[in-house]
């Protein structure tokens, strides 16, 4: 047993054996326990999972998702709480930035309502953003997976209006053989909870802030992260700051000049892991369950 | 007469049978079948002579639109011997120009019996001439007596000289013409100087005889344009199975694609016909954003249309047409492997998977959301499609510098809106029944409509007016756009509209 990991050990370094684990376990060694686990499990993902994941530019978001981001090669879902236009403007800024300056992404749904001038805040121009409008959940489904599956995107973005478990599944092993980030839009009430997605965001609006006076400030969410394989759960308050510098000074930064924005924490109002020991426990559960498995 | 279904009841054909047509006040004979003419009956009879000369006498309406409907199919289904396939300009005949096809049936008499059969078999009357020129087929089907007259090459004078002038595709009043100066035959209009006849006649009686003859060009446009580069493939029997059509296609695939990468060239659009056995064609196409010759490629665009590829009875005989293509300079291979095994890069990749996406859900679905130059909220936003090959331009230049919702409904719903102050946001508003309470506003951003572009009179009339937008945030946090419908004007209320949805 132990023979196989060493053999096919992700990271390639030589180990010296098999260290009895301590009675205190060290974050490190379940980590890297977790890691092999996973790597037994299923390679592809844990190669991919190891490897590159996305960064959402939040030093606190990043920390509390393995790998410090959110992982490429696999599915996650975000779900609007009451309204579906926070959790499109939260998946559109993720998209943006997997699209990053060269990428090429994919977004199917039905209805026809994405606005063009309105996509360019969020990093999505004609050139890297493909539109897909679909008749049928099945054809979402369909055209997701070829897009997971084909490699040539960054990122593949879905509204079916309902998803199967064994749907979900394909999806995600579409995404592990592309290695290609596939991201489930839907109402919450909508969704069904299911083990195949890497994480599972909650969007929620939030009040926007601006730095002047009483006016509408930048796209302001209230971002729960409900769960995460391999992490603990999380909620932030996010804003994301647009090109359109000009109602908020405070933005002037490196990014101000260019349309492409960047996401920004308002108000940490509780951290993940290490302050919350209930989650923490959930996600510990949730591993000695895989373990039993 | 629907040719099809009468001809193949054989009930009927042992019977006289007449079609009819309402002409000067009455009904006359349009055509008939055999017994018919045995009988004693013409066309152009009056109806009621004709039942008195043959007593129980059948007559149907002719249907001169569904003849032409069906003899088109008949024409369609005929491409199986040639591409070069063409109606008559009467409504009884089919050019099929069979120039250098002979060799695929192993020779001209084989393809012939082929023919024969075939139409024997959907119980069509056929007479058919084989010539070099046009004209000539065309006088000894009429007029040759025999149901296949072959001319061989090179021998039209001879053949065509006993035959009647009418044989030239002639109209009536020239015939009747001709037959007053007691030219009744072909070769009595050869003999004699031209000079005169034109003169009499018009110059359309040389051109007819000179067509015939081969001494003048004559081109027959086929009915459906034909593919430059095509793959054909007939069969024994008849194939129905799913699998044997994939093997099919594989075959028909490789030798197009040879063809077209010997050419230079990539198929841009590629269809593929089974010809089913009786008689119909079943068709199914699919296109590519740039130009292909990969087979594998190709075949995988072709397997997932195939589930609407209906082979019916089976189909006898398959074609694959390259219908659309441009050019492909073929590219030298690299010389080491690098880490892309499958031998395409990136982009390549994204214009496989994107011509796979239109072939399935159709190219009018996958689109790429462009902003143009336009004030009109709805109108700065445009779709192109994504298959266009080149992606365009992602910086906007002439795009609104004000912060753009990411949603905008399809058309502006009405709201009932609470905004005390003329000019000032709304403090409340109605949306679907739903009240939301205004706790931040921004606005307005005037947005005249374009006279330089409108209609004068909608814009004098008042129709299109400017429209104040605001972007307004309610006590939840839902962010909205929008606009009221002209000026304040004391004699009206105002209208308000929701728009968009920010994020």
């Amino acid at each position: 047993m132990y023979n196989i990991v060493e053999k096919t050990d992700p990271d390639g370094r030589q180990r010296d054996g098999l260290t009895v684990p301590s009675a205190e376990p060290s974050q490190d060694t379940q980590g890297d326990l977790r890691r092999r686990i996973e790597f037994l499990e299923r390679p592809a993902l844990a190669k991919a999972a190891s490897g590159v994941a996305l960064s959402l530019g939040i030093a606190e978001i990043d920390g509390a998702l393995p790998g410090g981001g959110l992982a490429l090669a696999s599915v996650h879902e975000v779900c609007g709480a009451s309204s579906l236009t926070p959790a499109l403007g939260f998946s559109a800024a993720l998209l943006g930035r997997a699209a990053g300056r060269t990428g090429t992404v994919l977004w199917c749904r039905r209805s026809g309502e994405l606005y063009a001038p309105g996509l360019t805040a969020f990093g999505l121009r004609p050139d890297n953003l493909i539109v897909v409008q679909a008749k049928s959940d099945k054809d979402i489904l369909w055209t997701m997976e070829e897009g997971l599956r084909s490699g040539a995107l960054s990122a593949v973005l879905g509204e079916p209006g309902t998803i199967s478990p064994i749907a979900l599944r394909r999806l995600q092993l579409a995404a592990e053989t592309g290695g290609t980030m596939g991201l489930l839009l839907g109402l919450e009430k909508h969704q069904t909870v299911s083990a195949s997605a890497m994480t599972r965001w909650r969007v929620e609006t939030a009040e926007s802030r601006h730095p002047l006076g009483p006016w509408p400030g930048v796209s302001s969410w209230q971002v729960d992260l409900m769960r995460c394989r391999n992490g603990a759960r999380g909620s932030w308050r996010v804003e994301w700051r647009d090109g359109y510098a000009n109602d908020n000074p405070q933005t002037g930064g490196p990014d101000s000049d260019s349309k492409a924005g960047h996401f920004a924490l308002v108000e940490p109002l509780r951290h993940g892991p290490h302050q919350t020991p209930r989650s923490h426990a959930g996600g510990a559960d949730f591993e000695l369950t895989r373990l039993a498995v | 007469m629907q040719a099809g279904q009468i001809s193949n009841s054989p009930a009927l054909l042992s019977e006289p049978l007449v079609t009819v047509r309402a002409e000067r006040g009455g009904w006359t004979l349009a055509a008939l079948n055999d017994a018919a003419a045995v009988a004693g009956l013409r066309p152009g009879l009056p109806l009621a002579d004709a039942r008195a000369l043959c007593l129980g006498l059948k007559s149907v309406e002719a249907d001169p639109a569904g003849d032409r409907r069906v003899l088109e199919a008949l024409t369609d289904s005929c491409r199986r011997y040639t591409p070069w396939a063409a109606n008559d300009p009467g409504v009884d005949g089919i050019w099929l120009d069979i120039s250098g096809c002979g060799h695929l049936f192993g020779g001209e008499d084989i393809l012939l019996t082929d023919l024969t059969t075939y139409l024997q078999r959907l119980g069509y009357a056929y007479r058919l001439g084989v010539a070099d020129t046009p004209g000539a087929a065309w006088a000894v089907a009429r007029f040759g007596g025999e149901a296949v007259s072959v001319i061989p090459s090179g021998a039209q004078a001879s053949i065509l000289a006993p035959l009647p002038a009418a044989a030239l595709r002639l109209s009536r009043t020239i015939v009747e013409g001709l037959h007053r100066m007691g030219l009744r035959r072909i070769e009595d209009i050869i003999g004699i100087p031209r000079a005169p006849l034109a003169a009499r006649f018009g110059s359309i009686l040389l051109e007819r005889l000179d067509q015939a003859l081969g001494t003048r060009p004559e081109t027959i446009t086929p009915r459906r344009p034909v593919p430059e580069f095509r793959a054909r493939l007939a069969f024994a029997e008849p194939i129905s199975h799913r699998n044997g059509i994939d093997a099919v296609l594989d075959r028909l695939l490789k030798t197009l694609c040879k063809q077209l990468a010997d050419a230079h060239l990539g198929a841009r659009l590629v269809t593929l016909e089974g010809y089913r056995t009786d008689g119909t064609i079943a068709e199914v196409s699919a296109g590519t954003g740039r130009p292909v010759h990969d087979p594998v490629h190709l075949a995988r665009l072709f397997r997932e249309k195939l589930e609407t590829f209906d082979p019916g009875f089976g189909i006898d005989v398959a074609v694959l047409g390259a219908v659309r293509t441009d050019t492909l300079p073929p590219v030298q291979a690299a010389l080491e492997k690098n880490e892309s095994q499958t031998g395409c890069d990136d982009g390549e990749r994204l214009d496989y998977l994107l011509d796979r996406l239109g072939n399935r859900l159709g190219p009018q679905r996958v689109i790429r959301l462009a902003s143009q130059a336009r004030h009109v909220p709805e109108k700065a936003a445009k779709a192109v499609s994504a298959l266009l090959g080149s992606p365009p331009d992602g910086t906007d230049e002439g795009g609104p510098r004000a912060r753009r919702p990411l949603r905008l409904l399809p058309s502006p719903e009405p709201i009932q809106v609470m905004a005390p102050v003329p000019d000032r946001p709304p403090v409340l508003f109605r949306w679907r029944r739903r009240p939301h309470r205004v706790a931040r506003a921004d606005g307005p951003e005037r947005i005249a409509p374009e006279w330089w572009l409108e209609d004068a009179d909608a814009l004098f009339s008042g129709e299109t007016e400017a429209r104040d937008y605001y972007r307004i945030e309610d006590e939840a946090g839902a962010r909205f756009w929008v606009y009221r419908e002209g000026l304040y004007r004391p004699d009206r209320a105002p209208r308000w509209y929701l728009h968009g949805f920010f994020a």
